[in-house]
């Protein structure tokens, strides 16, 4: 007994230890009351999406680096664009020249030749910005190309002549041939950003500075060693290379950056454009999971961060502890794609009125506010729906198709199908006249085809689950199957530029890969030209129509009159083509904002960030 | 004893050999490809096949495993290309770090089970042995999830006695140390559900033990109850604990997910669910290899151990 007393002891002091260990190990700093008060006013905290911490620093970033957290997050907030989009005060996905560092360019020579004045900028160092700045940059992605997520074959670059200073402020690109001075604007000249060539031109750590860039060679070379030092994380905040900047922030010298994601930023005291930081410190936190975010969020350890879609439903606690939440929209849409080129499914989605009937029986608005909780947006065609711009059609803020079984049983029957509802719909008139299934399908073929969908995101799988349901009431079959994400953007590319012969029977017909499924950014111009033009680069389902091609081509060298009206044709035509099934955006993120952080007044659909607007209420 | 361990260093090296052609052959043959996964949607045709050539997937798959085991010898892991930097680099930050949380986990769930699983057995039956199995079933049977929730939501959210979150803090071991209140609230968590599992263990070995003929013996000699318990009974009945332990180590070096996840505590565990889900292949095979080495490690460590607590094994080296 005496033993066994010993023993449960021997627990208890245990026990005893590590809990006393806690209280004294955390007092008062592990709350989240004290953080506040300990950051001064001065720090604010910004919660990077989970599993999703910054890997590159480098301006010219490639496609595996191009995500939020390195390309609107990191870099412009050190590094400006020539020409800024997105607005502190909106989530306007458009130009804004008061925060770009050059004048409106001025086109001429048949809109061949765009001349662009530079403000009055400084680095870091306390020289100017030069038009030899802008030049450095092009010299780099014109012989880096691939390189350069913001390159689409075919695209812009293709057609660049060449390009000049004129004294050391203006800098003048000339095109091979005239472009639309709006599409040349969004697509194009917003990626420009010019780069301290003083700092910047050298070929190894110990290599002096010089103007390697101006041969293809020396600019590879440069190119390799600024990519060679991006890609040294544990590096970013000891290189000096990285402390050159023209942007209002730097990182933190020696402390700014851990590999594991988190960023700290000063403000760079010589900025010299609009909006200078107010907070001592700007942090990005990383996080391994959402309940992760959520939890700081609610701790009080974040100020800026974002509730799981999971936990939308505790909003009003969140509220009441002294958040506010925003959703937060992307300049992008969402879609289900269509493989338009599968040997054995190409003629049932080749025809017009099934495409129809499918987009028929999807509920948009049902889907958004019963599975989205109402933190969704439409898509009814390649613009955008929401932010609202000058670039959506009046046609496109309509559903062409609204949701109704039975006009999609109507068109079916229609066109010679037998309707089987919960079963499958079979052809029963083949044929290519009126009245009849269409051209290649056959006498006794079922309406059934498969759809892939990513596992891992509750809502999307809730929509699926719905619509295969919805559509089983018309006697539409959808064989569904589920897999992550990537496998499913992987599979349902499979066959991109392949002619039907050479496509897999078994790639899926129907594919969404994630909400949003595309977002118009860096290319900010909402055309969709690579996703809807014949033979885009991005085309995964090969879709091709000869008027939507030939209003892709105008769009892009019209007069900027002539040319948005093409536009609004292109997308009321593409609508009610249905070249993808549109589907509802859901939110980047349901934003969560502390009330103690003054001067969020908007959130920004091409995804920057103004941290030197913002401060932080003690 | 020395030829006995030659030989099993050889079938280690050998198994770790034979894991990672296996682990090789699967990761290739996962749907889905790791240029899409990194490249995103907007990767066109060319710029996948630039991916692929510069990763060395345009290859025939044998050609890129013996390049791949011929930059492992050199001691080259590879280099993640969702995370930028050298495999080598992100084992060596993540690993001391998982193995600080895991194993001061186990380390303390093996300090409280031993004592618990005992008593329990001295006292099978009594109030103290239904109290300690109700905690058990209570503690094996919550998810480590919910259980990490609901310490959150008392020490963090409700009372901000405790950090919720590591973030910062666990951005290498160093700070951690610096820190050390972040692992409070994962190490319970874990040590809570590890405790459970062992003090089952220890409780029934000891039970098992208590009617076997050496105790009576030993009791018909007079021995006193602490001397019972402490020369004959603690020490038979650990050797189930011994092999639970021995098999602990992988786990000590590939992470806790679930834990690691919740509590933002970037460690192995969160390493590899990263990597899986953006199919890092390098990651995946550097993880797997340290996983393996553990694995056969540990194993042939518990094998020893065995045979140190109890003389009747004997290893033959034939």
């Amino acid at each position: 007994m005496r033993l066994l007393r010993k023993v449960l002891a021997s627990v208890t002091a245990v026990c005893a230890v590590g809990a006393m260990s806690a209280a004294v190990g955390t007092g008062a700093a592990g709350a989240a009351p004290a953080r506040h008060a300990a950051k001064g006013g001065g720090v604010i905290t910004f919660a990077e999406q989970p599993g999703s911490p910054p890997t590159y620093i480098f301006p010219l970033y490639n496609g595996a680096n191009s995500q939020n957290s390195d390309i609107t997050y990191l870099q412009p907030l050190m590094w400006l664009p020539l020409y800024w989009f997105g607005h502190p005060t909106s989530s306007a996905a458009t130009i804004n020249y008061k925060l770009s560092m050059a004048d409106p360019p001025v086109f001429s020579n048949g809109g061949k030749t765009v001349t662009m004045k530079l403000k009055h900028y400084v680095w870091s160092t306390g020289t100017p910005v030069t038009a030899r700045d802008v030049v450095f940059w092009m010299n780099l992605v014109m012989n880096e190309k691939t390189n350069y997520a913001g390159y689409v074959p075919g695209g812009w670059m293709t057609h660049v002549a060449g390009y000049s200073t004129k004294g050391t402020t203006t800098f003048v690109l000339t095109m091979t041939k005239g472009y639309n001075q709006t599409y040349l604007l969004y697509n194009g000249l917003a990626t420009l950003t010019p780069m301290p060539q003083q700092a910047w031109d050298k070929t190894s750590a110990s290599s002096p500075n010089g103007t390697y860039d101006t041969t293809a060679a020396g600019a590879k070379s440069v190119y390799n060693y600024l990519n060679s030092r991006s890609e040294s994380l544990s590096t970013w905040d000891k290189t000096p290379l990285w402390q050159v900047v023209d942007g209002p922030w730097r990182l933190k010298p020696t402390t700014g950056f851990q590999v594991t994601g988190q960023v700290t930023m000063v403000p760079n005291t010589k900025y010299s454009g609009p909006n200078k930081a107010k907070a001592s410190e700007f942090e990005e936190v990383p996080f391994t999971s959402a309940s992760a975010e959520y939890d700081a969020l609610r701790s009080g350890s974040v100020d800026y961060g974002y509730v799981p879609t999971t936990d939308i439903g505790a909003l009003a606690s969140l509220k009441a502890s002294g958040f506010k939440v925003d959703p937060w929209y992307e300049w992008g849409l969402t879609f289900l794609g269509i493989l338009f080129n599968n040997p054995k499914y190409q003629a049932l989605v080749g025809q017009l009125y099934i495409r129809q009937a499918m987009q028929t029986l999807i509920n948009q608005p049902e889907y958004i506010k019963t599975i989205l909780d109402k933190y969704g947006t439409p898509t009814y065609g390649p613009v955008p729906t929401f932010p609202k711009t000058n670039f959506l059609a009046k046609a496109e803020t309509k559903n062409p198709y609204p949701f109704s079984v039975a006009k999609a049983k109507k068109l079916l029957s229609s066109h010679g199908w037998t309707i089987h509802v919960g079963g499958t719909d079979v052809c029963a008139k083949p044929g290519t006249g009126a009245g009849h299934c269409g051209k290649g399908i056959a006498k006794g073929t079922k309406l059934a085809v498969s759809l892939m969908y990513p596992s891992g995101t509750p809502s999307v799988d809730n929509e699926i689950q719905v619509m295969r349901s919805t559509f089983a009431h018309a006697g539409f079959h959808l064989t569904l199957s589920e897999a992550p994400e990537n496998t499913v953007l992987s599979d349902s590319s499979a066959c991109i530029g392949k002619k039907a012969a050479t496509c897999p029977t078994n790639t899926p017909v129907l594919a969404i890969w994630s909400s949003p499924a595309y977002t118009y950014v860096p290319i900010y111009y909402p055309d969709g030209t690579s996703l809807f033009g014949c033979g885009g680069a991005t085309n995964a389902g090969n879709y091709c129509n000869q008027t939507a091609n030939k209003q892709l081509t105008q769009i892009e060298s019209q007069g900027n009159a002539a040319s948005i009206k093409t536009l609004y044709k292109y997308q009321e035509f593409l609508a009610k083509q249905v070249p993808d099934l549109w589907f509802p955006n859901a939110a980047y993120q349901i934003s969560a904002i502390s009330t103690k952080l003054k001067g969020v007044s908007a959130q920004d659909s091409t995804g920057h960030i103004y941290p030197e607007t913002w401060s932080l209420e003690s | 004893m020395t030829r006995y361990l030659a030989r099993r260093i050889a079938q280690a090296v050998a198994v770790i050999i034979l894991v990672t052609m296996i682990v090789f052959g699967i990761l290739h043959f996962l749907p889905g490809s790791p240029a899409r996964a990194m490249l995103g949607v907007k990767a066109t045709p060319g710029a996948i096949a630039a991916f692929n050539k510069a990763n060395g997937y345009d290859r025939a798959l044998p050609m890129q495993y013996l390049l791949y085991m011929d930059r492992l010898v050199h001691g080259n892991l590879g280099f993640s290309y969702h995370l930028d930097q050298s495999v080598g680099s992100l084992l060596a930050l993540d690993l001391p770090k998982t193995a600080l949380l895991v194993g001061v986990s186990y380390a303390l769930a093996i300090v409280i089970a031993i004592p618990v699983g005992l008593a329990q057995a001295l006292k099978r039956n009594k109030a103290v042995d239904h109290a300690f199995t109700v905690f058990a079933f209570v503690g094996y049977s919550m998810p480590m999830f919910w259980l990490a929730m609901l310490l959150i939501v008392l020490f963090a959210v409700q009372t901000h006695v405790l950090p919720a979150q590591a973030g910062t803090a666990a951005s290498s071991v160093g700070a951690v140390f610096n820190n050390p209140k972040v692992l409070v609230l994962p190490v319970a968590t874990l040590t809570i559900v590890t405790v459970a599992q062992f003090s089952r263990f220890m409780r029934t070995s000891a039970i098992d033990n208590l009617l076997q003929d050496y105790i009576r013996t030993a009791r018909a000699k007079g021995l006193s109850q602490r001397q019972l318990v402490t020369r004959h009974l603690l020490r038979n009945s650990l050797l189930p604990i011994v092999t639970l332990i021995g098999l602990s180590l992988p786990a000590v070096i590939s992470g806790a997910i679930v834990v690691e996840a919740v509590f933002n505590y970037p460690g192995m565990g969160w390493l590899f669910w990263q990597a899986a889900s953006t199919q890092d292949y390098p990651v995946l095979m550097g993880f797997t290899i340290v996983v393996a080495v553990a694995t056969v490690v540990g194993n042939l460590v518990a094998d020893v151990v065995y045979a140190v607590l109890d003389p009747r094994i004997r290893y033959s080296a034939t």
